[in-house]
């Protein structure tokens, strides 16, 4: 232990390790779609697919041989991280069918819930509930009226 | 010729460079709405007005939505257009350890200094610096975008191979869809949605500002460093800084100057090679991506270079620079004016007009970009979180599918963004990813286009490298890699003796 506590001994990079196989992986089938391809279009994709192997299989070996400090853990809840990721699929995936109004409003309100930490009160939520209806629905004047961006459109307008 | 730059002056025409400087900085600070787009949608709005009023109109809006970019850059890591994609290497560390203020101070000077320069060129240098811009083929284009991308060595916070395999990844992302030589359907999966290709703006939304916003509702902590409160604009600190940087912002200057003037280069090429060049010379690179204003003044007067750039073959020879030039362009013909060869001659009274505008509204880009950035940082740093992180996803999605009306778009960012925040935990870095996805069309139809012409022409090796503003290209790719082992093995022990 070092005197501010803190772990220094070196760890092996797990995390890079797992992004040099996955870049392996991808060179590998880059290659293999660019057999396909004509001349012109393969000559780039086998360059860059080629470099990007060779350079995992550096990093790997380093990884390996080498062992080196491990990225630092992300701080805060993995919890509320994929409950954001869920919004923001949920939220995509609705605006064809809700129309933009409705799901960036519903969108807008469940990331607020992801994002809180402590419970509101009657009067904050009354406050934030209207600034997300004045924010969604400002957007959404500036860019259908003002901007002329034909939003998807759905059960609401 | 005083009279017509004097008549850039009226107070319709003062009027209409405010509008429009505030107008494009507005739209520029809006991430998914580019230069492009502002000038785009604004654009039906001058057809009323005489042709020189109208031309100032659009250069202001232009130069505005340039500068508008670093706003959202620096706040909230996601450059609101593609030319401020440099500003969030330095732009986001600052504000996050509490100089958003002084970020934002920086980078209006810099791009009012950027933007003079650029004016300033166009006035004294367009016919020649127009031919030497003419004289670029493919195979320059193509180191030029291999410069650009040495700066992986700078990005790679730490391991120069996950740099590296990070750069490549763009490249690949940058090679789905349609080739730009040959045609083939690359890498779409069978989507029709990729058959186009990747949106640069949509992956460089959802790399950097998706891994931001799933951080921010992960930790109960504010969004940045609150500033001490009274610090005001910190106009004398960023001057400070401008006066010990003015070589650096005169050499980013006349790098976005140069770059601008090359057809389809654009600003966010500028800013990368002109901070590739400010960290290579900076006597303290290591703190270039940790929040080095040095950094924000190359990339942000780099950017606003590229508008008076961008019109020297835009007026002198009718071929656009950037996309907005093209947008003006179309504009100018609607009004008659016809770019070209002769248009200093036939049109002088307009054209002289449009750069006394262009030059004005750039001085009143320092006043405006001010104000408007003090508003900006004080509404981001004010926001509760449970606002801001929905308003910025909001901002996300919205931007992403006003590019082109597409849903698939907007699928696209969250992928891309999902996936940053995964590689950045393991280490990998979301700047050189980006890079890779700007320059890989680029780089990509240079070499293919130049190996077709050599291998006609039965010699690659003279076409790669045996062409002179290719080899002075290639001096400025050794030096660039070469530098930091020179500076540390031969020179600087010899200064410490």
């Amino acid at each position: 232990m070092s005197a501010t506590g803190e772990t220094t001994a070196a760890r092996r990079d797990w995390p890079g390790l797992a992004g040099a196989g996955a870049a392996i992986l991808l060179g590998g089938w880059m290659l293999h779609e660019a057999s396909s391809f004509s001349d012109f279009a393969a000559v780039f994709p086998r360059t860059i697919a080629t470099v990007m192997i060779a350079a995992s299989l550096l990093l790997a070996g380093r990884i390996v041989l080498a062992p080196a400090v491990r990225p630092r853990a992300p701080g805060g809840s993995a919890g509320r991280r994929l409950a954001l990721v869920a919004v923001a699929v949920a939220w995509v995936a609705a605006m064809p069918v809700a129309g933009f109004l409705a799901a960036s409003l519903a969108g807008f309100l469940a990331t607020m819930r992801v994002a809180r930490f402590t419970p509101w009160s009657t009067r904050q939520a009354a406050f934030e509930g209207l600034a997300a209806l004045a924010i969604v629905g400002g957007f959404y004047l500036v860019f259908e009226w003002g901007l002329g961006v034909p939003l998807p459109r759905g059960w609401l307008v | 010729m005083l009279s017509d730059l004097l008549a850039a002056l009226t107070p319709l025409n003062l009027l209409l460079a405010v509008g429009g400087v505030v107008a494009g900085t507005v739209i520029g600070a809006l991430p998914g709405l580019t230069a492009t787009m502002a000038v785009a949608v604004l654009t039906p709005l001058t057809f009323s007005m005489e042709p020189a009023s109208a031309m100032i109109a659009l250069g202001a809006i232009y130069t505005g939505a340039i500068y508008g970019g670093c706003y959202s850059a620096i706040l909230i890591n996601t450059p609101g257009t593609p030319s401020a994609i440099a500003t969030t290497f330095d732009g986001y560390p600052m504000a996050r350890r509490g100089d958003a203020d002084l970020a934002l101070t920086l980078a209006n000077l810099a791009s009012v200094a950027g933007g003079l320069v650029g004016a300033l060129a166009l006035f004294a240098l367009a016919p020649p610096l127009a031919e030497v811009a003419l004289a670029f083929g493919p195979v320059e284009y193509f180191w030029l975008a291999v410069l650009g991308l040495t700066l992986i060595a700078s990005l790679s916070e730490g391991s120069l191979l996950k740099g590296l395999i990070g750069g490549c990844v763009g490249l690949s992302i940058a090679m789905v869809g349609t080739a730009v030589v040959g045609g083939d359907v690359r890498f779409t999966f069978g989507l029709p949605g990729l058959l186009g290709g990747v949106n640069v703006v949509a992956a460089l939304i959802g790399l950097f500002c998706i891994p931001v916003v799933i951080d921010l509702v992960a930790e109960p902590g504010g969004h940045m460093e609150m500033a001490e409160s009274g610090r005001g604009y910190r106009l004398s600190e960023a001057l400070s800084e401008v006066r010990g940087g003015a070589w650096n912002l005169l050499r980013s200057s006349s790098i976005g100057t140069f770059v601008g003037a090359l057809p389809a280069a654009g600003g966010a090429i500028a800013a990368l090679i002109a901070y590739a060049e400010a960290r290579r010379t900076s006597p303290r690179p290591e703190t270039f991506g940790k929040g080095a204003p040095q950094g924000i003044l190359a990339c942000e007067s780099a950017n606003n270079a590229t508008v008076g750039g961008g019109f020297i073959p835009t007026l002198v020879l009718g071929i656009p620079g950037t996309p907005p030039d093209a947008i003006i362009l179309g504009a100018l013909l609607v009004h008659g004016v016809r770019t070209g060869p002769n248009l200093f001659q036939e049109q002088s009274a307009i054209v002289y007009t449009f750069m006394a505008g262009l030059l004005v509204s750039t001085i009143l880009m320092l006043p405006l970009g001010l104000l408007l950035g003090r508003y900006a940082y004080r509404s981001i740093a004010a926001v509760p979180k449970t606002l801001l992180a929905p308003t910025i996803l909001l901002m996300t999605i919205l931007g992403t599918y006003a590019i082109q009306g597409s849903g698939d778009d907007v699928v696209v960012m969250l992928v891309l963004g999902v996936a940053g925040w995964l590689l950045g935990r393991a280490g990998f870095a979301a700047a050189p990813i980006v890079l890779g996805v700007v320059l890989g069309g680029i780089c990509e139809q240079g070499f293919v286009q130049g190996w077709l012409i050599g291998g006609a022409q039965e010699d690659l090796v003279g076409m790669f490298f045996g062409r002179p503003i290719s080899l002075a290209i290639l001096a400025v790719i050794a030096l660039t890699l070469l530098y930091p082992l020179l500076a540390t093995r031969l020179w600087r022990p010899r200064l410490a003796t």
